[in-house]
């Protein structure tokens, strides 16, 4: 998926690029998921904001099917205008925006928080990441986000962004590396121990 | 690096895994308002649509849009035919040239950057031919959407928004073109300022051979530079490109999909001052009057490339 597209997915762009809205919809489910944490992830916010830059780019990479390239890969094309999306938001926003994520406690893994103690330091510690998320400049926790957040490989990364391959890896180790020592501060021990 | 942090990564993974989402659906709204839009098919490029309606004034200076006010049963031309028509009458500026076998076969050197071509040749481009063709027509705003993070939106004024958006040539390619004004001089008599035309590629030139096994493929766009042109290797911000000047050069579009070289005499034309630069996956391509400082000044404000 991530080089070349399926020739599924090729029909079924094909078929959404000759305006069937239900081959778009089967698109959209596939790389929603993604689409909605990469947008709260780059917004700085899992709130109304982020939905509605997914809702924005999604209705937008409808209209702009006809720029597509046929047999290119689907998803970074996508995932590509929703960033655009989320950054115009975040961007409007200004400084008055913090950098915030919210996380559904009803979905933290019961081995993560096998006791009500647990999942209270499971929670801080998230609170904590987020934090030290927001210190990253941004064109590092853009990178550090998509990489490892929403979970996009290098070259998708790249492609997301606008960025150089070489470029990501670089930024990420970078961003890696200073939101490791920007915890330690914080908590006086990083993640990783 | 991956190792050192390997906790720092499960720690993020897991936190992506359980961000709260909303339980509003954005796919089922979004699909609601394309069906709501009252059509079924992907936007005609000669229909600007929801988006379109606030360009409509900016396409009035290429006589794209009806003015305000106009009869509503008086229908416009379709806007692809009106833009032929436009650019019929600006061919002074970017006429096309039919490909001169001798100029191609005079290859001199060959300079490349991802997706593009530049052909230095002892002959000058032939005849004139057709007019400027940047493909379909489209919304600004679903083509700046469609090149994702290409543009560094809002765009800085001068030249502000453009007036018109083209997709398609080459394949998967985005063009948006300004008019002339403050600070952009017009391309000889047209009222055309600006061309930047994005498109993806992997980085690497095509040889437009389709029997090439390391053929890269992907959009090719050759251009056949002839003595009078001069190719200069420029920065733009931290990209790696090449700056065109002096006689117009010609420009053919190469195949949907790579594979094969231009076709002669389809998809050329001439073209004036050009910067051609690539970032990483994306080669972007800025034709105006232009001289090259300011030129490369405007590339790196429209695309944010002064990192």
């Amino acid at each position: 998926m991530e080089g070349r597209s399926s020739a599924d997915e090729d029909v079924l762009v094909t078929r959404a690029k000759e305006g069937d809205v239900d081959a778009y919809a089967v698109l959209l489910g596939r790389h929603q998921v993604a689409a909605r944490r990469l947008a709260a992830a780059l917004c700085g916010s899992a709130s109304a904001d982020a939905d509605e830059a997914a809702q924005d780019a999604f209705v937008k990479a409808w209209y702009g099917l006809a720029g597509f390239r046929s047999g290119a890969p689907f998803r970074p094309w996508l995932l590509r205008i929703v960033a655009n999306e989320a950054r115009n938001r975040r961007r409007s926003s200004g400084r008055r925006a913090g950098y915030e994520l919210r996380f559904a406690t009803d979905r933290v893994a019961p081995q993560a928080a096998p006791s009500a103690e647990a999942a209270a330091l499971v929670t801080e510690s998230r609170r904590e990441l987020v934090a030290a998320l927001a210190d990253l400049p941004a064109a590092q926790r853009d990178v550090v986000v998509c990489r490892h957040l929403v979970g996009l490989s290098e070259a998708e990364t790249a492609q997301v962004l606008g960025l150089a391959p070489g470029t990501v890896k670089s930024r990420t180790a970078r961003g890696l590396r200073r939101l490791h020592d920007l915890l330690a501060a914080r908590t006086g021990d990083g993640p990783d121990g | 690096m991956a190792d050192r942090h390997a906790d720092l990564i499960a720690a993020l993974r897991a936190a992506g895994h359980d961000l709260d989402l909303p339980d509003r659906d954005p796919t089922a709204v979004a699909l609601t308002r394309i069906r709501t839009e009252g059509r079924t098919a992907a936007p005609s490029p000669a229909d600007p649509g929801r988006a379109g309606r606030s360009r409509r004034a900016g396409r009035r200076w290429l006589g794209l849009a009806p003015a305000a006010g106009a009869p509503p049963g008086l229908v416009p031309p379709p806007a692809r035919a009106r833009w032929v028509a436009l650019a019929a009458a600006a061919a002074v500026v970017l006429a096309v040239v039919l490909a001169a076998p001798g100029a191609r076969q005079a290859v001199a050197r060959l300079l490349g950057i991802g997706g593009v071509r530049v052909t230095v040749t002892g002959d000058p481009p032939g005849d004139l031919g057709r007019a400027l063709d940047l493909g379909d027509p489209l919304p600004v705003d679903e083509a700046v959407a469609a090149a994702g993070g290409a543009f560094d939106t809002p765009f800085p004024s001068p030249p502000g928004d453009p007036a018109l958006a083209f997709a398609g040539r080459p394949d998967g390619a985005v063009s948006l073109v300004w008019p002339a004004g403050e600070g952009l001089p017009a391309l000889e008599e047209s009222e055309v300022g600006l061309i930047l035309t994005v498109f993806p590629t992997d980085g690497a030139v095509p040889s437009g051979d389709p029997g090439d096994p390391d053929d890269p493929g992907g959009p090719l766009v050759e251009k056949q530079a002839g003595p009078g042109t001069r190719v200069t290797a420029v920065q733009v911000g931290p990209h790696h490109g090449y700056w065109l000047s002096g006689a117009p050069h010609e420009v053919r579009d190469g195949p949907a999909g790579g594979g094969g070289p231009p076709a002669a005499g389809a998809g050329a034309r001439l073209a004036g001052n050009t910067l051609i630069w690539a970032d990483g996956a994306t080669t972007y391509r800025l034709e105006s009057g232009l001289e090259r400082a300011p030129a490369i000044a405007l590339a790196e404000a429209l695309t944010g490339a002064t990192g």
